[in-house]
């Protein structure tokens, strides 16, 4: 067990390469009201105080480096699991490692982990609900884990939490019609199981509406209110979405995210004065056209090794990535409008079936004392 | 010395060559060597006028002084690449030892394709091709590597022991990175399991001990030669005054001086709101208006330094950013530094090396400027392949321990650059650019070990990597 919690601490430092790449955590115009909302303990409108307390827990008021270091841990745990129970072979764990640093140095997975914003959490709720509907014998710990951190990620932004109920209504309809109409088919996910996932969607719903009631405010999921599609920009216009990755400009200074640092991190305010992004903003033009590449790759990839008996059996994996990164993007347009990060931010997701049905397709046993270096 | 032996060496001294002509690429590219901020322009200066002063050693510019010829500078670079080349050369025929004495010619290839592949796709040859001491401390760890792990013909221990010598008194930190390894070599003698790899890796004692006396009289010549041009018998001076400077980037001196300032008579108390992160070279800073780097705050900071480190609050904080700072180094190695020459270097260059100088005002960095975004990307993804490869050779394929302690010595060798230079100095892109060149070599080192085995038709057996 110690060497898997290494393996996954190493995955969880890998995956913060760009925050040390920029010398401090990344920081966006709203990082400042997730400080302020979980260290000041200001209620909003348009932003739950779920992620405002992870920050405040987990940095202990002491570091945002440890903010990022937890969502990393989080994610790069994530993975783990998702290796260990979607894939039979010995080799999950290499492949664990492989995949991680094929993200960390391809793709904008370590960008979205490395900043102080609830991106990062969207492709850890998808994640984890995955988990919760496909995987099979999972632990009772594992599951209490995983379960934990879907509620957390689902509470953190309403974008995650409404891409999940749709994920969910839709495989509940897919549930009934097979259990229940196509009594011959197989039944891929278990009635437990959605019926778990179900109540963590809505325990999560709860949980927030009841924290801002508690607050003061009214009974609802912040965020809701102020989307874009009910302000009638319910189309989605294709040519909105950016896969680009977004430039992250240096103008923090002079912001309230500055005020904020400057308010609960004081002391690490001379160190985020050091950073590449305060200093000439960030560009990531060439990874952005490496990280399409690689998702366009890793989906003809995937494609091509369909023929492979193994791979079929994974091609339910494959649908749940590609349905979850499109409702996401759906949900992150209607509820932001035109500034949706999750086209590039979540990208990523598109790798891992072919990951893992690589993996799983190692089906002999490899002796390991003929490889020796 | 027969026939045979003639042709093996004239070939061996060729590839040195043509390794060596790789290593300069970049410089034929850009016109003449490479120049670093005002830095270069100090070292040719001091090393003309004999001024040593407490920034920096005055060994590498008496180097340049010397290797020029009083001349033309491409002549420090060329002495530069050539001590890379034979090192390296040096690094690939012992590690394959085993299979050839006395050299052979089946190591070149690897060697050739290693000087290639590092030429290409990191920024080597821009390090090469610099007038910095930087080159020199991937020198220094490839030299310790040489003495600690494989046994040299006596020849080549007295040079491999000249050049490591040469390497560390060039720059104050080569010294504190050797002794630190050296350490962390003997700390592994505690234990009976980390005991017996060394044994089966080939790693004595002794040799050890001489890794570390030779770091500690390279000390005693820098400070001979400090002495020697009239500024004391000192190694290195001024240390106090680069932790200070990190010690407020760190955001520690913030909390100290508002503790302490009604307590104590310090000099920055009266400057504590306007202390700007650039406390060592910024015109804003108050360390010009209290003294410089005289012995006066040279004992002050140390002072503070010593409160600091024996305040459990303070020192937990600084053994925190500390961490944090050296992973930060470890993972910041961009090519940033290669900018347009100041007037300083175009005047200096202009002073003591005339003939050079319409060729430095035409070079690519001196006019256009040069573009490095292919190399820093590549560099990399080749870093990430490279400690990916690591990760995989430790947790799960057997490996030569010979093989296997050159890995993690190289890894140990970069964290410890990274912590020393973070923690002491700054985090600076150029500390680590330095030696992420060296990443590769145990990956070469090992293909180089089974050479091309895998591609003989006659061994029929599964694949192995068996040395």
């Amino acid at each position: 067990m110690s060497r898997n919690l290494f393996l996954i601490f190493i995955g969880a430092v890998v995956l913060s390469v760009t925050a040390f790449y920029n010398r401090f955590p990344l920081l966006i115009g709203e990082s400042g009201s997730y400080i302020d909302s979980g260290l000041g303990q200001l209620i909003s409108r348009t932003i739950t105080p779920v992620y405002g307390y992870f920050i405040k827990h987990s940095s202990w008021g002491y570091s945002l480096w440890l903010v990022v270091f937890c969502q990393s841990f989080l994610l790069s745990l994530l993975l783990y699991y998702c290796f260990r129970y979607l894939s039979n072979s010995e080799k999950k764990d290499m492949y664990f490692l492989i995949f991680i640093f094929a993200i960390a140095f391809l793709t904008a997975a370590p960008i979205t982990v490395s900043t102080i914003g609830v991106d990062a959490f969207s492709c850890i709720s998808m994640l984890a609900i995955g988990l919760l509907l496909f995987a099979d014998r999972i632990s009772l710990r594992d599951l209490f884990i995983i379960s934990t951190i879907a509620i957390i990620g689902i509470g953190t932004n309403v974008v995650n939490f409404i891409a999940c109920a749709i994920l969910i209504i839709i495989f509940s309809v897919e549930y009934f019609i097979r259990h229940f109409l196509l009594t011959s088919a197989p039944v891929k996910i278990t009635g437990q199981r959605l019926g778990l996932t179900i109540a963590l969607v809505g325990g999560a719903w709860l949980l927030v509406s009841c924290w801002q009631y508690s607050m003061g405010h009214t009974f609802y999921f912040p965020g809701i209110k102020n989307m874009t599609a009910l302000k009638g920009g319910g189309k989605v216009v294709v040519n909105k979405f950016s896969f680009l990755i977004s430039d992250y400009p240096k103008s923090i200074k002079r912001t309230a995210t500055f005020t904020s640092l400057s308010t609960w991190f004081n002391w690490e305010l001379r160190e985020a004065c050091l950073s590449k992004q305060y200093f000439d903003g960030l560009q990531f033009s060439t990874l952005s056209y490496v990280q399409v590449g690689a998702c366009i790759v890793s989906q003809l990839l995937f494609i091509l090794l369909s023929f492979a008996t193994v791979i079929k059996k994974r091609y339910r994996l494959l649908m749940y990535v590609d349905a979850a990164f499109l409702i996401l993007l759906a949900t992150d347009y209607w509820v932001n409008g035109g500034r949706c990060k999750l086209a590039w931010g979540g990208m990523w997701l598109l790798l891992l079936p072919v990951f893992i049905a690589i993996d799983a397709s190692e089906s002999r046993s490899t002796d390991r004392s003929n490889i020796v270096l | 010395m027969t026939l045979v032996d003639l042709k093996r060496t004239l070939v061996h001294l060729f590839a040195i060559l043509l390794s060596t002509l790789i290593y300069c690429s970049l410089t034929v590219y850009n016109g003449f060597p490479f120049t670093f901020n005002n830095d270069t322009a100090v070292y040719i200066e001091r090393g003309f006028s004999g001024e040593a002063r407490p920034d920096r050693p005055i060994a590498y510019g008496l180097f340049i002084a010397a290797t020029s010829l009083k001349y033309s500078l491409w002549l420090v670079v060329i002495f530069q690449a050539f001590i890379v080349s034979w090192i390296t050369y040096l690094l690939f025929r012992y590690s394959n030892s085993k299979r050839q004495a006395n050299g052979g010619y089946q190591f070149l290839f690897w060697y050739l394709g290693f000087t290639m592949f590092v030429c290409l796709f990191t920024g080597v040859s821009c390090e090469v091709g610099m007038l910095m001491p930087d080159i020199f401390t991937a020198v220094t760890i490839l030299c310790m590597a040489l003495i600690v792990f494989f046994r040299m013909s006596k020849l080549h221990l007295i040079f491999v022991s000249l050049i490591l010598i040469l390497s560390i008194i060039v720059h104050n930190s080569h010294f504190f990175i050797c002794i630190v390894l050296c350490c962390f070599f003997l700390a592994g003698y505690i234990f009976s399991r980390i005991r017996v790899v060394y044994k089966e890796a080939g790693i004595k004692l002794k040799t050890i001990c001489f890794v570390v006396a030779l770091s500690v009289f390279s000390n005693l010549v820098t400070a001979g030669i400090h002495k020697h041009y009239g500024a004391g018998f000192k190694s290195s001076f001024g240390g106090s005054v680069f932790f200070m400077g990190n010690l407020i980037e760190m955001g520690v001196m913030d909390s100290y001086l508002s503790e302490n300032c009604g307590k104590k008579k310090l000099k920055l108390c009266q400057y504590r709101d306007s202390i700007p992160n650039d406390f060592l070279w910024s015109h804003r800073s108050p360390l010009g208006k209290i003294g410089g780097w005289d012995k006066s705050n040279e004992s002050e900071f140390s002072s503070i330094e010593k409160d600091l480190l024996a305040s459990p609050s303070y020192l937990k904080n600084i053994i925190y950013k500390s961490s944090i700072y050296t992973i930060k180094q470890f993972f910041n190695f961009d090519m940033v530094h290669v900018q347009k020459p100041t007037k300083f270097v175009n005047y200096t260059i202009r002073t003591y090396y005339l003939d050079d100088y319409d060729t430095h005002m035409n070079s690519l960095q001196a006019s256009q400027g040069i573009e490095l975004g292919f190399i820093n990307f590549s560099q990399h993804l080749v870093a990430g392949i490279c400690c990916l490869f690591y990760c995989l050779v430790f947790f799960y394929f057997k490996a030569d321990q010979n093989l296997l302690c050159l890995t993690l010595f190289i890894l140990m060798a970069l964290i410890v650059n990274a912590w020393f230079c973070s923690t002491f100095s700054g985090v600076f892109s150029r500390y680590q650019t330095r030696v992420v060149w060296l990443l590769p070599i145990p990956l070469f080192a090992i293909l180089n070990s089974f050479g091309l085995k895998l591609f003989v038709k006659r061994n029929r057996r599964a694949v192995s990597f068996t040395s």
